[in-house]
């Protein structure tokens, strides 16, 4: 009995000890991933890598001047290949789990995002959690090597600025690689990317120096969205359609609108919270969409004279609110049935879930149908608060 | 009305036993939480104090019982002494309060009920009868022959022809002055006294003896065998006289002082432990039951050593087969010497080769006593304030005597608290290790960043440098165990200083495993039983090993193993994960939570089969619109 107990030991130590350590990475072998961009140059991906350097990284002293990442090019024809080659150039291997910003070149988004997109939805290290964006009028990798404030990572920097301007202002949006995947493959929602520039010279960005100042300027801006018909860009949304389109499927978390009361002067509301209904009907196998959109509003700021105790001046608020806010439906509605023929509202997905037999004959040609789609929104605004006074501060007349 | 039909109910249970009636179970309770309160009084002025309590306990009775015979207190008028007079008001109002209780308790009772009660009052209150040596077989019979019990008869006067009796509990009385004042005027003096004036019949001689020949404090007069089993079980000599139906308690309490527990301190409760000796331990858990049914079984192991073993439990509470297997495993060891209980413990324990205890140990006698209570078995050795207990589930080893006396959802936070702690002395290191050179992935980016800051430069792997602190701090343990307190401070001193300092600094450790470390090693100390938390180190150095190979699938494995042999083992036939192993809910009253005692109406009843219901409470009332209680 104790001869075999003694061997079943041995067996289990063999176990522990010839297997070793298997797909054992200590923490100062791995190189942290954590912006990638993507190039397309010649017909050549060019992949950037943004690594983050931890000891440079460490909050307390130190450090020996070093930039606290570094962003390494590489060319090749295929994704797999440039990521591969890396390791000829890094010390360490390269780690993609924690990858915060995949930044994608015009140039590539123009062509068609999808066989970039692959490799990067196929890889298991890739966790799913990492923001997509592209970049308008600038190198996916120029936009990798600016040197960014408050932020030692840059990618951090996108990716938090992203996060927040989600949160509190309306156009922008994040994105991640499993949605940017089913708006590619589905019919029907086109996908949409919020694009970054770069403000200022990128030579002057580049250096250390840019940080230096106590103005900043060479940064980044996330400044309009990038419209994609099925996998390829076919032109950009600014700030206020993109507000538009945002209102109209229904994700702004918080945002502030500005009407005119006078010449020279606006009041603005907050909308806290905001939600939209998008309903499909078909009359004579002809699809229609209806759109109603419930907001409520805090009073922001009111640059004209006026009492908020009567409650007419909280309609006629009300009332511009939801004039601004179909305003600019509008005009995204416009831009995009008219100029870009692509659906990124998901009327399609609507129509598909609520009509599907007459949706297999409608997708076929669905982006002509789209351009000429009735769509009818409906805006109703609800003021809640209006803050710590209830006039306006009285000015100089 | 509910109460009073709850009431009965619980005195019906009780009744159970053979020595005690429906009255004096409830006057039991109520001396015993004396007993508690006064202890401390009873050092001072350890002559009046029980005096006046025995009285006030003895006053009422005979009063609320008139059914009962009466005969001895009015034949002698001597009998009541001026202590006894002086005492008069003082219990009148007891005898009030107590007639009031009973009519508030019995009020709405029907006459039948009273009648049912009263008829079992005379078929359980058994009085002492007319032959010293029926009584002597009773006490024998009710005590279960303890070891502790001592039963001396002697014959006193001329050609000793007059049988007398003395019961005590050994450890609890002083024995000097029971030899010296009652023994010796008893045995000598009497003889050489012209006592031929009197006539020789019991009636006359007790009150004469009681008068003239006892030179002690407190001596009251007893009818019953509750009356005689309290006051010999709580210290007192108890005298029966051959052909007498009444007998007399003599105080003559003493015991040892409590020591200080060394290792299992308490913020609230009892601060005695036992001592080395083994009658000194057995009067500490007696003064906390005193209960003919706390029986105690002698044995003498070691050839050589030949030392004492006691072993302790309540009959009716204990499962006869725990109590036959801890006796067939002590009668089998076979050894030279015993010098601590250690030595028992390991040739009777279950699992000789599992990390995990199986036989609980405390230096306390309430543990023990709650122990006994629930249905345990405690193994007290001669020589060591170390005491066993068995069967010990797992559950056990993390309740702490306080989790009953402070309020329960304190203890139950504290509970939840331990738990965490068992997990955390387990795990930390290993899920550490496995996560930071396995599955970086599932941290936090700005985590990741900072743990790999931390790493820069460090040399080794992440499982040698966890190993190398944990060895370290080890070290720094068992140096600091045996080392006299002056210099212990020295040795802490240096290991915070080496370790927690000087080793991140110099870039051989991360500052992130010193942290992991320094949490394991407090954490495992918060579990309260000590053996408990060295099985959990153990196992914590194999589980890191495990997750340095096959990171968090092997601490999975690690986890599923350790549970299934935790389900596996028992503990003298119980299965060691009771309530959890089989589950058995109304033990989760008390196991990771600690409901309230009223809502703990019953014993394990994995340990106990008979005799299950500890009481009968309801949650507290609050108080009418009046402010008085409701009844």
């Amino acid at each position: 009995m104790s001869k075999r107990k003694l061997l079943l030991v041995v067996f289990l130590s063999m176990v522990l000890l010839l297997s070793g350590c298997w797909s054992r990475r200590e923490l100062n072998e791995i190189a942290l991933v954590i912006g990638l961009g993507v190039d397309k140059i010649d017909n050549e991906y060019v992949i950037s890598t943004q690594i983050v350097d931890p000891s440079e990284i460490a909050s307390k002293g130190g450090g020996g001047g070093r930039a606290p990442v570094v962003t390494y090019k590489t060319k090749s024809n295929t994704l797999m290949g440039a990521i591969r080659q890396l390791t000829a150039s890094t010390p360490r291997k390269l780690y993609l789990a924690h990858l915060r910003m995949l930044v994608l070149g015009e140039s590539i988004v123009r062509e068609g995002v999808a066989p970039a997109l692959d490799v990067i939805s196929r890889d298991h290290e890739l966790r799913s959690d990492f923001f997509i964006i592209m970049t308008k009028g600038n190198k996916a990798q120029d936009v990798l090597t600016m040197v960014t404030p408050l932020e030692k990572v840059p990618s951090a920097y996108m990716f938090n600025m992203l996060r927040h301007s989600e949160k509190y202002w309306a156009p922008f949006s994040t994105l991640k690689i499993d949605q940017l995947d089913n708006e590619i493959s589905g019919d029907g929602k086109e996908p949409v990317i919020t694009a970054v520039e770069i403000r200022g010279s990128l030579k002057e960005g580049e250096q250390k120096k840019n940080v230096e100042n106590i103005s900043i300027k060479n940064y980044l801006q996330y400044t309009s969205v990038g419209v994609l018909r099925q996998d390829k860009l076919v032109g950009y949304l600014n700030e206020t359609e993109a507000s538009g389109y945002k209102y109209l499927i229904g994700k702004i978390k918080s945002t502030v609108i500005e009407m005119p009361c006078n010449k020279d002067h606006k009041d603005v509301t907050e909308l806290i919270h905001t939600n939209s209904i998008i309903k499909a009907n078909m009359r004579n196998h002809k699809p229609s969409i209806d759109v109603q959109i419930n907001s409520e509003a805090n009073v922001a700021e009111l640059e004209c004279q006026s009492n908020l105790l009567n409650l007419n001046v909280i309609h006629a608020l009300e009332k511009k609110t939801e004039k601004e806010i179909k305003n600019q439906i509008t005009m995204v509605l416009q831009k995009t049935q008219k100029e870009y023929q692509s659906d990124i509202f998901g009327f399609g997905d609507q129509i598909h879930q609520t009509y599907p037999k007459d949706w297999s004959k409608l997708k076929k040609n669905w982006n002509k149908t789209f351009s000429t789609l009735s769509v009818k929104v409906n805006v109703k605004v609800k003021i809640r608060n209006f803050g710590k006074v209830n006039k306006s501060t009285p000015s100089m007349k | 009305m509910k109460s009073n039909e709850d009431k009965n109910k619980r005195d019906k249970k009780r009744l159970k036993s053979p020595y005690k009636s429906h009255k004096s179970s409830q006057e039991i309770t109520i001396s015993e939480s004396n007993l508690d309160q006064q202890d401390e009084k009873i050092t001072e002025n350890e002559i009046h104090e029980p005096l006046n309590k025995s009285q006030q306990e003895d006053e009422p009775k005979s009063d609320s019982h008139l059914s009962s015979p009466k005969t001895a207190n009015n034949e002698d008028p001597n009998k009541i002494s001026q202590e006894e007079k002086t005492n008069n008001k003082q219990s009148k109002e007891d005898v009030q309060n107590e007639a009031e209780n009973m009519s508030a308790n019995e009020g709405s009772n029907t006459q039948q009920k009273f009648e049912e009660t009263e008829e079992q009052e005379k078929k359980k209150m058994k009085s002492i009868s007319a032959s010293l040596h029926a009584n002597i077989r009773h006490v024998k019979d009710t005590t279960g022959g303890s070891q502790d019990i001592v039963v001396r008869e002697v014959y006193i006067g001329e050609n000793q022809k007059l049988g007398c009796c003395f019961l005590y509990t050994q450890g609890l009385t002083d024995s000097n002055a029971f030899h010296q004042f009652v023994l010796e005027p008893l045995m000598i003096f009497l003889k050489e006294n012209d006592w031929k004036d009197f006539d020789v019949s019991p009636e006359s001689w007790l009150p004469f003896i009681q008068r003239s020949l006892l030179p002690i404090g407190g001596v009251v007069q007893i009818e019953n065998f509750d009356e005689l089993f309290t006051s010999m079980l709580c210290g007192e000599v108890v005298f029966l006289m051959e052909g007498s139906r009444i007998g007399y308690r003599l105080c003559l309490k003493s015991w040892k002082d409590r020591g200080v527990p060394e290792a299992e301190g308490v913020v609230r409760g009892p601060r005695e432990s036992f001592s080395e000796t083994l009658r000194t331990n057995t009067a500490l858990i007696r003064r906390k039951i005193n209960n003919p049914r706390l029986r105690l079984e002698g044995k003498t192991i070691g050839e050589l050593t030949k030392t004492e073993i006691s072993i302790m439990f309540i009959d009716g509470l204990v499962d006869n087969n725990v109590l036959e297997e801890v006796r067939r495993r002590l009668d089998k060891i076979d050894i030279d010497s015993i010098l601590e209980s250690g030595y028992i413990e390991e040739l009777i324990q279950d699992e000789a080769y599992s990390p995990f205890p199986t036989v609980h140990h405390t230096e306390k006698p309430d543990v023990v006593a709650g122990g006994l209570l629930e249905g345990r078995v405690a193994i007290i050795v001669d020589g060591t304030p170390i005491v066993l207990m068995v069967p010990a589930l797992f559950n056990q080893f993390f309740q702490a005597a306080e989790d009953y006396y402070e309020r329960s959802l304190i203890s139950s936070l504290i509970r939840i608290l331990r738990f965490i702690c068992l997990f955390i002395s387990l795990l930390a290191p290993a899920v550490y290790i496995a996560v930071t050179t396995f599955h970086q992935e599932m941290l936090p980016t700005p985590l990741l960043v900072n743990l790999m800051v931390q790493r820069e430069g460090v040399p080794f792997p992440a499982f040698v440098e966890a190993f190398l602190m944990e060895l370290v701090f080890e070290i720094l343990r068992e140096a600091g165990v045996r080392l006299p307190k002056a210099v212990g401070q020295t040795v802490s001193f240096v290991g915070a200083l080496v370790v927690g300092q000087a080793a991140v600094e110099a870039g051989i450790v991360s500052a992130g495993m010193v942290i992991v470390v320094a949490i394991t090693a407090i954490s495992s100390f918060v579990i309260p039983a000590y053996n408990m938390s060295i099985a959990l180190r153990i196992l914590r150095f194999i589980l890191m090993m495990i997750a340095a190979g096959f990171g968090l699938y092997g601490v999975m494995m690690g986890i599923i193993v350790i549970v299934l042999h935790l389900c596996s083992i028992r503990s003298f036939g119980i299965p060691y994960m009771t309530p959890y192993g089989p589950y058995i809910s109304s033990e989760f009253k008390d196991s990771i939570v600690r409901m309230p005692h009223w809502m703990m109406d019953k014993r394990p009843v994995s340990l106990v089969s008979q005799d299950v219901v500890r009481g009968n409470n309801s949650p507290p009332t609050k108080p009418n619109k009046k402010g008085k209680n409701e009844k």
